[in-house]
Protein backbone atom coordinates (compact mmCIF):
# COMPACT_ATOMS: atom_id res chain seq x y z
CA UNK A 1 0.00 0.00 0.00
CA UNK A 2 1.91 3.42 0.82
CA UNK A 3 5.12 3.18 1.04
CA UNK A 4 5.86 6.63 2.04
CA UNK A 5 3.86 10.45 1.99
CA UNK A 6 4.75 13.77 1.76
CA UNK A 7 3.17 16.86 2.13
CA UNK A 8 4.53 20.67 0.76
CA UNK A 9 3.50 24.10 1.00
CA UNK A 10 4.40 26.95 -1.49
CA UNK A 11 2.16 30.01 -1.72
CA UNK A 12 -1.16 28.93 -2.74
CA UNK A 13 0.40 25.77 -4.09
CA UNK A 14 0.22 22.71 -2.37
CA UNK A 15 2.09 18.99 -2.91
CA UNK A 16 1.40 15.97 -1.74
CA UNK A 17 3.52 12.89 -2.74
CA UNK A 18 2.87 9.31 -2.32
CA UNK A 19 5.12 6.28 -3.12
CA UNK A 20 2.92 3.34 -3.72
CA UNK A 21 3.93 -0.67 -3.43
CA UNK A 22 2.11 -3.27 -5.92
CA UNK A 23 -0.72 -4.53 -4.88
CA UNK A 24 -4.65 -4.49 -5.12
CA UNK A 25 -5.38 -2.27 -1.95
CA UNK A 26 -3.07 -0.10 -3.91
CA UNK A 27 -6.01 2.10 -5.10
CA UNK A 28 -7.87 2.75 -2.74
CA UNK A 29 -5.14 3.45 -0.16
CA UNK A 30 -4.02 6.59 -3.00
CA UNK A 31 -7.83 7.50 -3.35
CA UNK A 32 -8.11 7.63 0.67
CA UNK A 33 -4.98 9.59 0.95
CA UNK A 34 -5.88 12.16 -2.36
CA UNK A 35 -9.73 12.22 -0.70
CA UNK A 36 -8.36 13.85 2.49
CA UNK A 37 -5.85 16.06 0.80
CA UNK A 38 -8.38 17.43 -1.04
CA UNK A 39 -11.62 17.60 -0.21
CA UNK A 40 -13.39 21.05 1.46
CA UNK A 41 -11.14 23.31 -0.57
CA UNK A 42 -11.79 24.97 -4.05
CA UNK A 43 -12.13 21.29 -5.72
CA UNK A 44 -15.34 19.78 -4.45
CA UNK A 45 -16.62 19.49 -7.66
CA UNK A 46 -13.99 17.89 -9.22
CA UNK A 47 -12.80 15.31 -6.23
CA UNK A 48 -14.76 12.87 -7.65
CA UNK A 49 -13.25 12.96 -10.95
CA UNK A 50 -9.75 13.45 -9.72
CA UNK A 51 -10.05 9.94 -7.85
CA UNK A 52 -11.66 8.10 -10.44
CA UNK A 53 -9.11 9.16 -12.63
CA UNK A 54 -6.34 8.97 -10.56
CA UNK A 55 -7.72 5.37 -9.43
CA UNK A 56 -7.33 4.33 -13.39
CA UNK A 57 -3.43 5.20 -13.37
CA UNK A 58 -2.52 3.65 -10.59
CA UNK A 59 -4.42 0.51 -11.52
CA UNK A 60 -2.75 0.54 -14.54
CA UNK A 61 0.35 1.12 -12.57
CA UNK A 62 0.24 -1.72 -10.20
CA UNK A 63 -1.19 -4.12 -12.56
CA UNK A 64 0.56 -3.88 -16.12
CA UNK A 65 4.28 -2.73 -14.12
CA UNK A 66 6.02 -3.76 -11.55
CA UNK A 67 7.79 -1.94 -8.61
CA UNK A 68 4.86 0.14 -7.36
CA UNK A 69 4.33 3.95 -8.38
CA UNK A 70 5.34 7.72 -7.32
CA UNK A 71 2.18 9.65 -7.63
CA UNK A 72 1.99 13.19 -7.12
CA UNK A 73 -0.74 15.68 -6.56
CA UNK A 74 -0.27 19.11 -6.54
CA UNK A 75 -3.03 21.91 -6.55
CA UNK A 76 -3.88 24.92 -5.17
CA UNK A 77 -5.60 25.87 -1.91
CA UNK A 78 -7.79 29.10 -3.52
CA UNK A 79 -8.55 28.03 -7.19
CA UNK A 80 -10.67 24.83 -8.65
CA UNK A 81 -6.83 23.38 -9.92
CA UNK A 82 -5.21 19.92 -9.87
CA UNK A 83 -2.35 18.26 -11.42
CA UNK A 84 -2.39 14.57 -10.95
CA UNK A 85 1.36 12.43 -11.85
CA UNK A 86 1.73 8.71 -11.90
CA UNK A 87 5.04 7.70 -12.23
CA UNK A 88 5.88 4.17 -12.24
CA UNK A 89 8.99 2.17 -13.58
CA UNK A 90 8.21 0.66 -17.09
CA UNK A 91 8.94 2.38 -20.35
CA UNK A 92 6.08 0.60 -22.01
CA UNK A 93 4.05 3.25 -23.52
CA UNK A 94 0.40 2.15 -23.18
CA UNK A 95 -2.16 1.88 -26.42
CA UNK A 96 -4.01 5.28 -26.86
CA UNK A 97 -7.44 5.15 -25.98
CA UNK A 98 -9.94 3.20 -29.09
CA UNK A 99 -13.55 5.44 -29.17
CA UNK A 100 -15.65 3.47 -26.76
CA UNK A 101 -16.93 0.35 -28.45
CA UNK A 102 -15.53 -1.84 -25.72
CA UNK A 103 -17.93 -5.36 -24.93
CA UNK A 104 -14.15 -5.98 -23.94
CA UNK A 105 -12.93 -6.27 -20.53
CA UNK A 106 -10.03 -3.89 -19.76
CA UNK A 107 -8.28 -1.31 -21.48
CA UNK A 108 -11.07 1.38 -20.24
CA UNK A 109 -8.70 3.11 -18.15
CA UNK A 110 -6.82 5.78 -20.22
CA UNK A 111 -10.29 6.78 -21.73
CA UNK A 112 -11.50 7.02 -18.55
CA UNK A 113 -8.88 9.86 -17.98
CA UNK A 114 -8.60 11.59 -21.71
CA UNK A 115 -13.06 12.36 -20.67
CA UNK A 116 -12.78 13.64 -17.58
CA UNK A 117 -9.34 15.49 -17.84
CA UNK A 118 -8.84 19.19 -19.23
CA UNK A 119 -5.21 18.44 -20.67
CA UNK A 120 -2.81 14.93 -20.14
CA UNK A 121 -0.21 13.80 -21.38
CA UNK A 122 2.43 10.57 -21.11
CA UNK A 123 6.45 11.45 -20.79
CA UNK A 124 9.07 8.71 -20.77
CA UNK A 125 11.52 9.06 -17.97
CA UNK A 126 14.77 7.42 -17.29
CA UNK A 127 13.22 5.14 -14.91
CA UNK A 128 9.66 4.52 -16.91
CA UNK A 129 7.04 6.68 -17.74
CA UNK A 130 4.76 9.42 -16.51
CA UNK A 131 1.18 9.95 -17.01
CA UNK A 132 -0.10 12.88 -15.87
CA UNK A 133 -3.52 15.00 -15.94
CA UNK A 134 -5.00 18.59 -15.25
CA UNK A 135 -8.45 19.20 -14.10
CA UNK A 136 -9.84 22.88 -13.41
CA UNK A 137 -8.02 25.95 -14.25
CA UNK A 138 -4.83 28.48 -12.40
CA UNK A 139 -5.70 31.94 -13.05
CA UNK A 140 -2.86 34.32 -11.56
CA UNK A 141 -2.83 38.56 -12.36
CA UNK A 142 -1.34 38.10 -15.47
CA UNK A 143 2.12 39.17 -14.79
CA UNK A 144 4.32 40.77 -18.00
CA UNK A 145 7.80 42.99 -17.32
CA UNK A 146 9.96 43.25 -20.19
CA UNK A 147 13.22 43.80 -18.87
CA UNK A 148 16.31 45.37 -20.47
CA UNK A 149 19.37 42.69 -19.34
CA UNK A 150 22.18 44.39 -17.37
CA UNK A 151 25.70 44.31 -18.93
CA UNK A 152 28.17 42.19 -16.42
CA UNK A 153 31.80 41.56 -16.95
CA UNK A 154 32.70 37.52 -17.12
CA UNK A 155 37.28 37.48 -17.31
CA UNK A 156 37.67 39.94 -19.93
CA UNK A 157 34.46 38.82 -21.42
CA UNK A 158 31.54 41.19 -21.58
CA UNK A 159 27.84 39.49 -20.90
CA UNK A 160 24.09 40.36 -21.09
CA UNK A 161 22.99 39.03 -17.79
CA UNK A 162 19.19 38.57 -18.01
CA UNK A 163 19.21 36.82 -14.13
CA UNK A 164 19.38 38.60 -11.67
CA UNK A 165 17.96 41.60 -12.30
CA UNK A 166 17.04 44.31 -9.55
CA UNK A 167 13.08 43.46 -10.09
CA UNK A 168 13.55 39.64 -11.22
CA UNK A 169 16.02 37.87 -9.32
CA UNK A 170 14.80 34.37 -9.65
CA UNK A 171 12.94 32.55 -12.19
CA UNK A 172 11.73 29.21 -10.37
CA UNK A 173 15.11 27.34 -9.68
CA UNK A 174 17.03 29.78 -11.83
CA UNK A 175 19.48 32.36 -10.42
CA UNK A 176 21.70 33.30 -13.06
CA UNK A 177 21.59 33.38 -17.06
CA UNK A 178 24.07 35.34 -18.63
CA UNK A 179 24.16 35.93 -22.90
CA UNK A 180 27.71 35.31 -24.18
CA UNK A 181 29.04 36.49 -27.51
CA UNK A 182 28.68 36.28 -29.84
CA UNK A 183 32.85 36.87 -29.49
CA UNK A 184 35.57 36.19 -31.78
CA UNK A 185 37.62 33.36 -30.34
CA UNK A 186 41.17 31.48 -31.63
CA UNK A 187 42.12 27.92 -30.74
CA UNK A 188 44.86 29.08 -28.27
CA UNK A 189 42.65 31.84 -26.59
CA UNK A 190 39.20 31.22 -25.67
CA UNK A 191 36.88 33.47 -23.58
CA UNK A 192 39.72 31.92 -20.88
CA UNK A 193 37.78 32.07 -17.42
CA UNK A 194 40.48 30.85 -14.84
CA UNK A 195 40.70 28.30 -12.66
CA UNK A 196 37.08 29.40 -10.47
CA UNK A 197 35.33 28.29 -7.79
CA UNK A 198 31.07 27.57 -6.95
CA UNK A 199 29.20 26.12 -4.50
CA UNK A 200 25.14 25.43 -4.04
CA UNK A 201 24.30 26.09 -7.84
CA UNK A 202 24.22 23.69 -11.02
CA UNK A 203 25.90 25.49 -13.87
CA UNK A 204 24.85 25.15 -17.04
CA UNK A 205 26.95 25.77 -20.64
CA UNK A 206 24.79 25.80 -23.62
CA UNK A 207 26.40 27.04 -27.09
CA UNK A 208 25.00 27.66 -30.16
CA UNK A 209 28.34 28.39 -31.96
CA UNK A 210 31.83 27.37 -30.98
CA UNK A 211 33.76 24.84 -28.80
CA UNK A 212 35.69 25.28 -25.63
CA UNK A 213 37.17 23.08 -22.86
CA UNK A 214 35.88 22.62 -19.62
CA UNK A 215 38.28 21.26 -16.55
CA UNK A 216 36.87 20.89 -12.87
CA UNK A 217 38.20 20.30 -9.72
CA UNK A 218 36.70 16.53 -10.49
CA UNK A 219 39.64 15.77 -12.84
CA UNK A 220 37.34 16.17 -15.60
CA UNK A 221 38.02 17.73 -18.97
CA UNK A 222 35.46 18.49 -21.64
CA UNK A 223 34.98 19.81 -24.96
CA UNK A 224 31.95 21.23 -25.52
CA UNK A 225 30.40 22.28 -28.93
CA UNK A 226 27.23 24.20 -30.11
CA UNK A 227 24.37 22.09 -29.37
CA UNK A 228 26.03 20.15 -26.08
CA UNK A 229 25.12 20.88 -22.68
CA UNK A 230 27.61 20.92 -20.05
CA UNK A 231 25.49 20.44 -16.36
CA UNK A 232 28.35 21.27 -13.15
CA UNK A 233 27.17 20.56 -10.09
CA UNK A 234 28.87 22.55 -7.36
CA UNK A 235 27.40 21.17 -4.29
CA UNK A 236 29.61 21.81 -1.07
CA UNK A 237 32.15 23.07 -3.17
CA UNK A 238 33.97 22.52 -6.79
CA UNK A 239 35.64 24.66 -9.30
CA UNK A 240 36.39 24.77 -12.88
CA UNK A 241 37.57 26.63 -15.63
CA UNK A 242 36.32 27.62 -19.39
CA UNK A 243 38.96 27.48 -21.85
CA UNK A 244 40.05 27.97 -25.80
CA UNK A 245 39.69 24.60 -27.32
CA UNK A 246 42.73 24.40 -28.98
CA UNK A 247 40.76 23.70 -32.42
CA UNK A 248 38.36 26.52 -33.16
CA UNK A 249 38.28 29.74 -33.69
CA UNK A 250 35.43 31.61 -34.72
CA UNK A 251 32.81 33.35 -33.31
CA UNK A 252 31.38 31.68 -29.75
CA UNK A 253 27.86 32.40 -28.92
CA UNK A 254 25.85 30.80 -25.86
CA UNK A 255 24.63 30.96 -22.47
CA UNK A 256 25.43 29.89 -18.96
CA UNK A 257 23.01 29.75 -16.50
CA UNK A 258 22.72 28.68 -12.93
CA UNK A 259 20.13 26.78 -11.11
CA UNK A 260 19.81 26.92 -7.14
CA UNK A 261 20.27 24.08 -5.11
CA UNK A 262 17.79 23.06 -3.35
CA UNK A 263 18.60 22.95 0.55
CA UNK A 264 18.01 18.80 0.16
CA UNK A 265 21.19 19.09 -2.09
CA UNK A 266 23.12 22.23 -1.67
CA UNK A 267 25.74 19.79 0.60
CA UNK A 268 26.03 17.47 -1.58
CA UNK A 269 29.91 16.52 -3.42
CA UNK A 270 30.29 17.98 -6.69
CA UNK A 271 29.35 16.07 -10.05
CA UNK A 272 29.78 16.57 -13.67
CA UNK A 273 27.29 15.86 -17.16
CA UNK A 274 27.93 16.23 -20.32
CA UNK A 275 24.67 16.05 -22.41
CA UNK A 276 25.70 15.43 -26.28
CA UNK A 277 22.57 15.59 -27.66
CA UNK A 278 19.77 16.66 -25.69
CA UNK A 279 16.34 15.36 -26.77
CA UNK A 280 14.45 18.22 -29.27
CA UNK A 281 10.89 18.74 -29.81
CA UNK A 282 9.40 19.27 -33.40
CA UNK A 283 7.02 23.13 -32.72
CA UNK A 284 4.90 23.91 -35.78
CA UNK A 285 7.40 27.56 -37.06
CA UNK A 286 10.10 25.91 -34.58
CA UNK A 287 12.42 23.14 -32.52
CA UNK A 288 12.47 23.13 -29.09
CA UNK A 289 16.09 21.16 -27.18
CA UNK A 290 14.83 20.21 -23.84
CA UNK A 291 18.02 21.10 -21.50
CA UNK A 292 16.68 20.32 -18.39
CA UNK A 293 13.48 19.32 -16.81
CA UNK A 294 10.16 18.63 -19.17
CA UNK A 295 8.73 20.31 -22.22
CA UNK A 296 5.43 18.99 -24.01
CA UNK A 297 6.15 15.59 -22.29
CA UNK A 298 9.29 14.95 -23.94
CA UNK A 299 12.12 14.63 -20.71
CA UNK A 300 15.38 15.59 -20.60
CA UNK A 301 17.70 13.33 -18.95
CA UNK A 302 19.93 16.15 -17.14
CA UNK A 303 19.60 16.18 -13.34
CA UNK A 304 17.42 18.18 -11.58
CA UNK A 305 17.13 18.67 -8.13
CA UNK A 306 13.95 21.02 -8.14
CA UNK A 307 10.85 21.56 -10.10
CA UNK A 308 12.40 23.34 -12.99
CA UNK A 309 12.49 23.44 -17.19
CA UNK A 310 14.57 24.79 -19.59
CA UNK A 311 14.76 24.49 -23.38
CA UNK A 312 16.00 26.46 -26.51
CA UNK A 313 13.54 27.52 -28.83
CA UNK A 314 14.77 28.25 -32.24
CA UNK A 315 11.66 29.73 -34.21
CA UNK A 316 11.08 29.92 -38.01
CA UNK A 317 9.19 33.11 -39.38
CA UNK A 318 5.72 32.89 -38.40
CA UNK A 319 3.87 31.94 -34.84
CA UNK A 320 4.73 29.26 -32.74
CA UNK A 321 3.14 27.92 -29.31
CA UNK A 322 4.88 26.73 -26.57
CA UNK A 323 2.93 24.47 -24.34
CA UNK A 324 3.58 25.71 -20.59
CA UNK A 325 3.21 24.27 -16.89
CA UNK A 326 0.68 26.15 -15.00
CA UNK A 327 2.15 25.76 -12.03
CA UNK A 328 5.06 26.90 -13.10
CA UNK A 329 6.61 30.62 -13.25
CA UNK A 330 7.87 31.70 -16.97
CA UNK A 331 10.70 33.70 -18.98
CA UNK A 332 12.31 33.58 -22.31
CA UNK A 333 15.89 35.09 -22.23
CA UNK A 334 16.55 36.07 -25.82
CA UNK A 335 19.86 35.29 -27.80
CA UNK A 336 19.08 36.01 -31.30
CA UNK A 337 16.55 37.39 -33.54
CA UNK A 338 12.96 39.04 -32.82
CA UNK A 339 10.00 37.94 -30.92
CA UNK A 340 6.76 39.42 -30.11
CA UNK A 341 4.86 38.44 -26.79
CA UNK A 342 2.10 39.63 -25.53
CA UNK A 343 2.33 42.14 -27.79
CA UNK A 344 5.79 43.38 -26.76
CA UNK A 345 8.78 43.23 -29.42
CA UNK A 346 12.01 41.19 -28.06
CA UNK A 347 15.25 40.95 -29.29
CA UNK A 348 18.59 40.29 -27.70
CA UNK A 349 19.60 41.97 -24.65
CA UNK A 350 15.88 41.64 -23.25
CA UNK A 351 14.07 38.89 -20.98
CA UNK A 352 10.55 38.48 -20.54
CA UNK A 353 8.99 37.27 -17.32
CA UNK A 354 5.98 35.55 -17.52
CA UNK A 355 4.43 34.60 -14.30
CA UNK A 356 2.69 31.83 -13.26
CA UNK A 357 -0.96 30.37 -14.77
CA UNK A 358 -0.14 30.55 -18.43
CA UNK A 359 -0.65 27.08 -20.41
CA UNK A 360 1.04 28.09 -23.70
CA UNK A 361 2.53 30.99 -24.92
CA UNK A 362 2.37 32.80 -28.62
CA UNK A 363 5.62 33.47 -30.19
CA UNK A 364 5.70 35.37 -33.53
CA UNK A 365 8.82 36.28 -35.52
CA UNK A 366 9.12 37.96 -38.42
CA UNK A 367 12.64 37.25 -39.19
CA UNK A 368 13.24 33.81 -37.14
CA UNK A 369 14.62 33.73 -33.69
CA UNK A 370 16.41 31.87 -30.87
CA UNK A 371 15.93 32.22 -27.24
CA UNK A 372 15.66 30.24 -23.72
CA UNK A 373 12.66 29.44 -22.53
CA UNK A 374 12.98 29.16 -18.37
CA UNK A 375 10.54 27.90 -15.93
CA UNK A 376 9.95 26.23 -12.69
CA UNK A 377 7.98 26.50 -9.32
CA UNK A 378 8.79 29.50 -7.20
CA UNK A 379 11.66 28.56 -5.80
CA UNK A 380 10.65 28.33 -2.05
CA UNK A 381 13.98 29.03 -0.32
CA UNK A 382 15.76 32.54 0.04
CA UNK A 383 19.19 32.34 -1.26
CA UNK A 384 22.40 34.66 -0.70
CA UNK A 385 24.44 35.03 -3.73
CA UNK A 386 27.79 36.46 -3.72
CA UNK A 387 30.74 36.50 -6.48
CA UNK A 388 30.52 32.58 -7.74
CA UNK A 389 28.61 31.29 -4.08
CA UNK A 390 25.30 30.26 -3.04
CA UNK A 391 24.18 29.92 -0.23
CA UNK A 392 21.62 30.92 2.78
CA UNK A 393 23.85 33.28 5.27
CA UNK A 394 25.99 35.64 4.57
CA UNK A 395 27.60 33.79 6.89
CA UNK A 396 28.02 31.08 4.73
CA UNK A 397 29.07 33.05 1.81
CA UNK A 398 32.26 34.20 4.05
CA UNK A 399 33.28 31.33 4.57
CA UNK A 400 33.36 30.09 1.26
CA UNK A 401 35.37 33.18 0.13
CA UNK A 402 37.73 32.66 3.02
CA UNK A 403 37.95 28.56 1.73
CA UNK A 404 38.87 30.27 -1.73
CA UNK A 405 41.35 32.61 -0.84
CA UNK A 406 43.32 30.28 1.99
CA UNK A 407 43.42 27.57 -0.68
CA UNK A 408 42.49 24.85 2.07
CA UNK A 409 40.73 21.95 -0.25
CA UNK A 410 36.97 22.45 -0.15
CA UNK A 411 37.27 23.45 -3.93
CA UNK A 412 39.89 21.24 -4.91
CA UNK A 413 42.15 21.88 -7.96
CA UNK A 414 41.89 22.38 -11.51
CA UNK A 415 44.28 21.12 -14.08
CA UNK A 416 44.58 23.93 -16.43
CA UNK A 417 47.11 26.38 -18.01
CA UNK A 418 45.69 29.31 -16.73
CA UNK A 419 46.62 30.52 -13.38
CA UNK A 420 43.98 30.63 -10.43
CA UNK A 421 41.57 33.10 -10.04
CA UNK A 422 42.85 34.99 -7.02
CA UNK A 423 39.60 36.35 -4.79
CA UNK A 424 36.26 38.09 -5.19
CA UNK A 425 36.08 39.84 -9.22
CA UNK A 426 32.49 40.64 -9.55
CA UNK A 427 31.21 38.06 -11.90
CA UNK A 428 31.59 34.69 -11.87
CA UNK B 1 -4.60 17.31 6.37
CA UNK B 2 -2.54 14.26 5.08
CA UNK B 3 -3.35 11.52 7.39
CA UNK B 4 -4.58 8.50 5.65
CA UNK B 5 -7.67 6.27 7.20
CA UNK B 6 -7.92 2.84 6.13
CA UNK B 7 -10.11 2.96 3.15
CA UNK B 8 -13.47 2.03 3.16
CA UNK B 9 -14.08 -1.89 2.85
CA UNK B 10 -16.57 -2.84 0.38
CA UNK B 11 -19.09 -5.83 0.58
CA UNK B 12 -20.06 -8.39 -2.19
CA UNK B 13 -23.38 -10.68 -0.95
CA UNK B 14 -25.44 -13.18 -3.17
CA UNK B 15 -28.97 -13.37 -2.42
CA UNK B 16 -31.56 -15.72 -3.76
CA UNK B 17 -34.94 -14.01 -4.89
CA UNK B 18 -37.40 -16.37 -6.13
CA UNK B 19 -36.02 -17.13 -9.84
CA UNK B 20 -33.47 -14.60 -10.07
CA UNK B 21 -30.29 -13.46 -7.98
CA UNK B 22 -29.67 -10.55 -6.68
CA UNK B 23 -25.42 -9.57 -6.09
CA UNK B 24 -25.60 -6.28 -3.64
CA UNK B 25 -22.39 -4.30 -3.69
CA UNK B 26 -21.81 -2.20 -1.19
CA UNK B 27 -18.21 0.31 -0.52
CA UNK B 28 -15.84 0.59 -2.85
CA UNK B 29 -15.67 -1.58 -5.80
CA UNK B 30 -12.17 -1.24 -7.43
CA UNK B 31 -9.31 -3.64 -7.60
CA UNK B 32 -9.17 -4.98 -4.63
CA UNK B 33 -13.00 -6.36 -5.55
CA UNK B 34 -12.11 -8.55 -7.95
CA UNK B 35 -11.37 -11.94 -5.87
CA UNK B 36 -14.56 -11.09 -4.09
CA UNK B 37 -16.61 -10.62 -7.52
CA UNK B 38 -15.06 -13.50 -9.31
CA UNK B 39 -16.55 -15.74 -6.35
CA UNK B 40 -19.91 -13.86 -6.05
CA UNK B 41 -19.55 -14.82 -9.97
CA UNK B 42 -19.16 -18.64 -9.14
CA UNK B 43 -22.24 -18.39 -6.99
CA UNK B 44 -24.58 -17.34 -8.98
CA UNK B 45 -24.01 -19.61 -11.67
CA UNK B 46 -24.04 -22.54 -8.97
CA UNK B 47 -27.18 -20.93 -8.71
CA UNK B 48 -28.50 -20.78 -12.45
CA UNK B 49 -31.06 -18.36 -12.10
CA UNK B 50 -32.94 -16.21 -15.09
CA UNK B 51 -32.10 -12.93 -14.15
CA UNK B 52 -29.41 -11.45 -11.51
CA UNK B 53 -29.75 -7.66 -10.33
CA UNK B 54 -26.65 -5.93 -9.83
CA UNK B 55 -27.75 -3.76 -7.29
CA UNK B 56 -25.17 -1.10 -6.73
CA UNK B 57 -27.47 1.28 -4.73
CA UNK B 58 -24.69 1.26 -1.64
CA UNK B 59 -22.31 1.47 -3.92
CA UNK B 60 -19.42 5.10 -3.04
CA UNK B 61 -17.10 4.39 -5.59
CA UNK B 62 -16.88 2.44 -8.99
CA UNK B 63 -13.56 2.54 -11.56
CA UNK B 64 -13.35 0.41 -14.78
CA UNK B 65 -11.88 -2.73 -12.77
CA UNK B 66 -14.73 -2.67 -10.69
CA UNK B 67 -16.86 -2.32 -14.12
CA UNK B 68 -14.66 -4.98 -15.94
CA UNK B 69 -15.63 -7.67 -13.16
CA UNK B 70 -19.43 -6.88 -13.63
CA UNK B 71 -18.58 -7.14 -17.00
CA UNK B 72 -16.71 -10.44 -16.35
CA UNK B 73 -19.66 -12.03 -14.45
CA UNK B 74 -21.99 -10.79 -17.44
CA UNK B 75 -20.05 -12.61 -19.77
CA UNK B 76 -20.47 -15.96 -17.17
CA UNK B 77 -24.40 -15.35 -17.17
CA UNK B 78 -24.23 -15.17 -20.95
CA UNK B 79 -22.77 -18.59 -21.27
CA UNK B 80 -25.61 -20.19 -18.99
CA UNK B 81 -28.31 -17.73 -20.41
CA UNK B 82 -29.14 -15.77 -17.77
CA UNK B 83 -29.30 -12.08 -18.19
CA UNK B 84 -27.88 -9.45 -16.04
CA UNK B 85 -28.64 -5.40 -15.52
CA UNK B 86 -27.91 -3.23 -12.84
CA UNK B 87 -30.08 -1.82 -10.92
CA UNK B 88 -30.03 1.47 -8.55
CA UNK B 89 -26.77 2.96 -10.66
CA UNK B 90 -26.14 6.42 -8.83
CA UNK B 91 -25.33 9.00 -11.75
CA UNK B 92 -21.13 8.14 -11.01
CA UNK B 93 -22.13 4.52 -12.03
CA UNK B 94 -23.94 5.91 -14.87
CA UNK B 95 -21.65 8.53 -16.51
CA UNK B 96 -19.02 6.17 -15.90
CA UNK B 97 -20.70 3.23 -18.40
CA UNK B 98 -21.48 6.11 -20.51
CA UNK B 99 -17.81 7.01 -20.95
CA UNK B 100 -16.80 3.81 -21.39
CA UNK B 101 -19.00 3.08 -23.83
CA UNK B 102 -20.50 0.13 -21.77
CA UNK B 103 -24.00 1.67 -20.42
CA UNK B 104 -26.00 -0.68 -23.16
CA UNK B 105 -24.72 -4.11 -21.23
CA UNK B 106 -25.60 -3.25 -18.17
CA UNK B 107 -28.54 -0.80 -17.92
CA UNK B 108 -31.91 -1.20 -19.77
CA UNK B 109 -33.02 1.56 -21.88
CA UNK B 110 -35.38 3.68 -19.84
CA UNK B 111 -32.80 4.03 -17.50
CA UNK B 112 -30.06 4.91 -19.57
CA UNK B 113 -30.76 8.51 -20.51
CA UNK B 114 -30.42 9.42 -16.83
CA UNK B 115 -26.70 10.06 -16.73
CA UNK B 116 -26.48 13.87 -16.77
CA UNK B 117 -23.83 15.17 -19.04
CA UNK B 118 -20.16 15.67 -17.61
CA UNK B 119 -19.76 18.94 -15.05
CA UNK B 120 -23.53 19.50 -14.86
CA UNK B 121 -25.30 20.33 -11.37
CA UNK B 122 -26.33 17.52 -9.02
CA UNK B 123 -23.43 15.25 -9.81
CA UNK B 124 -23.93 12.98 -6.77
CA UNK B 125 -20.71 13.56 -4.32
CA UNK B 126 -22.06 11.47 -1.31
CA UNK B 127 -20.45 8.26 -2.20
CA UNK B 128 -16.91 10.11 -2.04
CA UNK B 129 -17.50 11.69 0.67
CA UNK B 130 -18.80 8.56 2.84
CA UNK B 131 -15.36 7.67 4.67
CA UNK B 132 -14.41 11.38 5.63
Amino acid sequence: MLRGITLSMEGELAALSLSLERARSTPASARSALRHALIGGPLDQYVDDVLLAASELITNAVTYTEGGCEVTARWSTEQPWVRIEVADFDHTIPDLPAPPTASSIGGHGLLIVTSLAKRWGIQHTETGKNIWFEMGHLAFPRLFERSATSAAMVATMSVRRALPLRRRRMVGAWCLADHMGPIAVTAEHGIDIAPHPHCGVHTLTWLTSGEMVHRDSLGTEQMIRAGELNLMTAGSGISHSEEASRTFSGDLHGVQMWLAQPEATRNDVGAFEHHPTPPKVELPNGAATVLVGDFADVVAPARRDSDVMGVELLLRPGTAVAPLRLDYEHAIVMLDGDVVVDGAPFAAGFLGYLGMGRDELALSTTAGARLMLLGGAPFGEQIHMSWNFVGRTQAEIEAAHESWSHDDGRFGRVESTLARTPGPIPHR
Amino acid sequence: MATVSEPVAFVVTVKATGDGVTVWLSGEIDLDALDALRQACDEVVTLQPCTVDVDVADVSFIDSSGLNSLLALRKRCAEIGTHVRMVHASNQVLSLLQMTGLTQYFVDDDDAGRAPPRGSAGFDTNGAVADG
